[in-house]
């Protein structure tokens, strides 16, 4: 197992006798991954591992090849965005982020110096001289991410950076991440926001109960999957007439009328063979069709199927 | 400039000054700071109480001075002081996560011991120090002003005594705050009933108190076996040497247990 930036290997956490994780093993490549799984899953223990936190009971973790526990080397790699609103008091934003500077051997000026440029990348500049108890929670998340930024790390850990953003405030966040994204920056993200994971992430490591559910590009998942349910809504003036034409694809397990008056959802046990057979049965019968997707086909779908 | 930081020892004098700075802020900056500046006065007004109500003008002032230094300084607020501000020193940021961000940094984990102890004993001393020459200024302006100079010995054991008492007690609180969920109850029992108590126990059984070298410290003060009887006192270096161990060993301990703790 080499090659990743992060390499996991047979790694369990017991806290008494319940267990964080559970023999995972994973490697990290370079890039954009997302973390998903249910509240408890072991996401931010696994985090809490790579940014050297918590220690494994049992199994290997490193990070650009380095060991992580209480390694100020290592450290001066990474930058982590902690999911509890965590600060210290009596702090400003620019005080906050520009002490986590020092904090890394720089000298005061320095430090306001990057505290600023990081203040500036998450749009904080107008408020970085107001007590950061007063931020909104977005605004937090904001801050906590230019402190996981100011020293210009090659790996960022973010633990639900999304969480409790305002819609604007979430555009925002996830502009800043393809930027760093694109810029070279290898990201870890966590969150249970799944549709808004879908559009940062390349690849997916899902988790649950502490193990490895599955990992990789979420249609490569998905095409690992011969067998999983699709759910097909097709909008179409002609719904009632589809339906029953539909019924007799092999592979189609129901088909029910949707909540608008054009929609008809029909879910398959077989995908590939569902979409041969209707495209022909649209040329044939020359049907209306105002639209065709699939609810199915996002990670929210996936990841329900995977662990339950 | 490196936006990573410097190198680990290039590093180090930067991030200790600035968390030994953000240590003294967490002192000073907050609305507790008032409740404990008031209790630190309550020699003072003690003091101003005792000198305006006195019939008579009293001598050997630096005997009250020296009782006060013992019983409200050093058996009370001392021990008090420190139990509060020395358990939370790292339980604190364990509990409110601060400890993630200064764990996700250069600094190794013995280093956060180390930088936030002297903060919190320069905090100590400092606020200690003003309280304790106040009451010797007070009590001393009682009487002519040579008196205040030709006593200037007292007032310099009993800052050193304290200084040292603050320095071993920050040491041993901080250990129960880094190994314990919850060190102020173990603390409390520790301090008033270990330290206080078993102090005035017969011979050899009051030297497992750090309380009794601290004494033995200040009983190398002239006045003070005047003011209160200690009973058999241990020599005032060795009694230093062994607080300074006792400092050393404790706060080993403290790193040694934060080293191997996981940050939640």
């Amino acid at each position: 197992m080499t090659g990743g930036i992060v390499e996991v290997d047979s790694v369990s956490k017991f806290y008494g006798k319940v267990m964080g994780l559970n023999e995972f093993s994973a490697t990290i490549d370079k890039g954009m991954t997302g973390l998903l799984g249910p509240n408890g899953a072991g996401k931010s223990t696994l985090l809490k591992m790579i940014t050297g936190q918590i220690k494994p009971s049992k199994g290997n973790l490193k990070v650009f090849g380095m060991k992580v526990w209480d390694n100020p080397g290592a450290n001066r790699l990474m930058g982590y965005c902690p999911e509890q609103d965590a600060f210290f008091k009596n702090m400003t934003g620019l005080q906050f982020v520009s002490f986590n500077a020092r904090m890394s051997g720089h000298s005061p000026a320095e430090a306001n110096s990057l505290a600023k440029a990081a203040i500036r990348k998450v749009d904080l500049l107008g408020d970085m001289n107001r007590s950061i108890f007063g931020y909104s929670k977005g605004m937090r998340q904001r801050i906590k991410l230019a402190q996981a930024l100011v020293c210009d790390p090659d790996l960022l850990i973010l633990d639900e950076p999304l969480a409790g953003t305002d819609p604007i405030g979430r555009v925002k966040i996830m502009d800043l991440l393809f930027d760093l994204k694109r810029s070279g920056k290898d990201i870890i993200v966590s969150s249970h926001v799944l549709h808004e994971i879908e559009r940062m992430t390349e690849s997916i490591i899902l988790v649950n109960k502490g193990k490895l559910v599955a990992k990789g590009n979420i249609h490569e998942i998905r095409e690992s999957m011969d067998r999983f349910p699709l759910t097909v809504r097709i909008r179409s003036p002609e719904r009632k007439r589809i339906g029953k034409m539909v019924m007799d694809i092999p592979g189609v397990r129901s088909v029910s009328l949707g909540d608008d008056s054009d929609e008809l959802l029909i879910r398959t046990g077989h995908p590939p063979t569902f979409f041969s057979n209707f495209q022909d049965m649209v040329m044939q019968k020359e049907l209306q069709l105002t639209s065709i997707d699939s609810p199915d086909d996002n990670l929210d779908a996936i990841f329900k199927y995977l662990v339950t | 400039m490196d936006a990573k930081g410097r190198g680990y020892m290039e590093g180090l004098p930067f991030r200790g000054l600035a968390l030994v700075v953000r240590t003294v802020k967490d002192v000073y900056l907050t609305k507790g700071v008032l409740l404990a500046i008031f209790f630190l006065f309550i020699p003072p007004l003690i003091s101003i109480y005792t000198l305006t109500n006195a019939q008579e003008g009293f001598k050997d002032w630096w005997n009250l001075f020296s009782a006060f230094g013992l019983i409200l300084y050093l058996q009370l607020l001392v021990l008090l002081y420190c139990l509060v501000y020395g358990s939370s020193m790292i339980n604190e940021p364990l509990d409110s996560r601060t400890m993630t961000y200064l764990t996700m940094r250069s600094a190794k984990r013995f280093e956060i011991i180390l930088w936030k102890y002297i903060g919190l004993v320069f905090s100590l001393q400092l606020m200690f120090s003003l309280s304790i020459i106040a009451t010797y200024l007070i009590l001393g302006s009682h009487g002519p002003i040579s008196d205040i100079r030709s006593n200037l010995d007292i007032l310099l054991i009993l800052l050193f005594t304290v200084d040292m008492g603050i320095a071993v007690y920050v040491a041993l609180f901080s250990l129960f705050g880094t190994a314990f969920k919850h060190p102020l109850m173990i603390g409390i029992l520790f301090a008033f009933f270990w330290e206080v108590i078993m102090v005035y126990l017969e011979a050899n059984v009051k030297k497992v108190t750090m309380m009794h070298y601290l004494q033995s410290i200040f009983r190398s003060n002239r006045t003070i076996s005047e003011a209160i009887d200690l009973g058999d006192a241990t020599g005032s270096v060795f009694s230093t040497i062994f607080l300074l161990v006792m400092i050393i060993l404790l706060l080993s301990l403290s790193m040694l247990i934060l080293s191997r703790k996981d940050v939640n």
